[in-house]
């Protein structure tokens, strides 16, 4: 990696000359100074390089997405029925009923500390690569080794 | 009467957290399954399905072969062991109660060798995932529950 | 009634498709999703840096965009605010450490080697296609690594194409801060991929 060695213009500056975002005075001057300064030229190249090859990367990655499925989800959500308050109440009361049975007869897994379903108090091997994982829903707990 | 609701609620749940550590446990009963998995079909061996169910959302796999579900119901500091494939064995230990949860030492051994050990605190009727090693253009994993009595 | 049949190629404005999509009309909403589609995949592909996630992000923007649509006053373009809402998906996609770990398991897999191998081979001029997929595939490395405030604005600048004040409207920062914001990306890049900065 070499250094802007140029002092004329700042790589700051060229960075705002690719996007076209310094005054026309300043853009036809850096315009000019780049037909014959090699340092400065590079770093457009690099910067436009970069550019270029990112937004290819990008609309090569992209492909059509599912438009039934956004279909089936929308029609999800519009079907939706609404809660009236009356519904409220007996949505609380058997919600209340299923706790008080919930904690007859799981009080283990209720109660029992929340968090991961497993805390990793030491993890020993040999190799390079170990990772702890949680899942997002019912924070499983997941050890990955990838043997070496 | 809104108050006697109340309060019905909160010693009814206090009674049951307090009912539990009385209760105190003998062994626990540990569910080994053993599992391959990879991308070369879109096939979930049925017994399977609410634990791929968890694990799908971080683990980029098509296929959950079934190869091996052991029960062991182990004492406090009894070992058990389940061989799986490529000359490895898994060997497990209930340590002992740590609150709610059992603490497990977990190895994995190759031809012997210790080639992974692990300690955790697992929920009590919960279970964890380790996985890794690869086998048969796939990855093993290995699902533990357990579940102290 | 003519009117609501109309086909998919027919060049409507923008207003009226709002009023359509308002109406909760089929016909609009598969007009919005086949002509905003590919901008906001590639948006949402930017900054997630995964095909799957790009997909389900865009799917949940057209779900909410269509059953928000009320809520769209038109103060500005129906592409910005597009936009707006891709880029908010996609920045509370609480899904982070999934994508670490996806991307971590990719380099296990080792999976980009394997296809520089064989594009490598396809190609006529192998050494130059190898170059040049290895370039690419050293930038989208360092992209990963880029903080989220910087590779956002820098998507906006490369691949939308936006000037400074659109992207400083659309992310509601000041004009400075995009520059220096791009800059310091640019500059980050230069570094990971040992060019001249």
């Amino acid at each position: 990696m070499t250094n802007h060695s140029c002092d004329k213009y700042t790589s700051e500056e060229i960075s705002r000359f690719i996007d076209s975002e310094l005054s026309l005075e300043k853009y036809q001057a850096l315009e000019k100074h780049l037909l014959h300064c090699t340092d400065c030229n590079a770093i457009v190249q690099n910067y436009m390089a970069m550019s270029t090859t990112f937004s290819n990367h990008t609309e090569q990655q992209i492909s059509q997405i599912d438009t039934q499925q956004i279909k089936t989800h929308l029609h999800k959500a519009m079907q939706k029925p609404k809660t009236s308050s009356s519904h409220l109440y007996l949505k609380l009361a058997s919600f209340a009923i299923v706790i008080m049975i919930s904690l007859f007869t799981f009080q283990d897994t209720i109660f029992s500390s929340p968090g991961p379903s497993a805390i990793v108090k030491s993890v020993d091997t040999d190799f390079a690569s170990v990772m702890i994982i949680e899942t997002q829903k019912k924070r499983h707990t997941i050890i990955w080794f990838t043997e070496t | 009467m809104r108050r006697f609701i109340k309060t019905l609620f909160v010693i009814t749940g206090l009674i049951c957290l307090f009912i539990q550590p009385v209760c105190a446990k003998n062994t626990v009963l540990t569910d080994i399954k053993v599992i391959h998995a990879s991308t070369d079909s879109n096939y979930v061996d049925p017994a399977l399905q609410s634990i791929i169910s968890e694990l799908e959302s971080v683990i980029k796999f098509t296929s959950y072969k079934l190869l091996k579900a052991e029960k062991l119901n182990l004492n406090f500091g009894q070992h058990g062991q389940v061989s799986l494939p490529a000359k490895r064995t898994l060997e497990v230990i209930a340590l002992k109660m740590k609150g709610k949860r059992i603490r497990y030492q977990i190895l994995i051994r190759k031809r012997n060798r210790i080639i992974f050990k692990t300690q955790v605190d697992l929920k009590n009727n919960s279970s964890i995932t380790i996985g890794g090693p690869k086998y048969k253009k796939g990855t093993l994993l290995f699902n533990i529950s357990g579940s102290a009595k | 009634m003519a009117n609501t049949k109309k086909s998919n190629t027919e060049i409507i404005d923008e207003q009226e498709l709002v009023q359509r999509l308002k109406k909760g009309q089929q016909w609009a909403f598969d007009r919005l999703v086949s002509q905003y589609q590919n901008r906001l995949l590639k948006i949402a592909y930017g900054i997630t840096l995964d095909h799957e996630d790009s997909l389900e992000v865009v799917q949940d923007v057209f779900v909410s965009v269509f059953k928000n649509i009320h809520t769209f006053r038109q103060d500005s373009s129906l592409a910005t605010w597009l936009r707006k809402i891709t880029i908010n998906h996609c920045l509370n996609w609480k899904r982070k450490w999934k994508r670490r770990f996806k991307w971590h398991h990719a380099s296990i897999e080792s999976e980009n080697d394997k296809n520089l191998i064989k594009e490598s081979q396809k190609g006529s001029n192998p050494e130059m296609l190898y170059r040049e997929k290895q370039y690419e595939a050293n930038l989208m490395e360092a992209i990963k690594k880029l903080p989220q405030k910087l590779r956002v604005v820098f998507l906006l600048n490369t691949v939308e194409g936006l000037p400074y004040d659109q992207i400083a409207q659309t992310l509601d920062i000041k004009m400075g801060t995009v520059s220096s914001r791009l800059y310091s990306a640019r500059k980050k890049l230069s570094t990971a991929l040992k060019l001249t900065q």
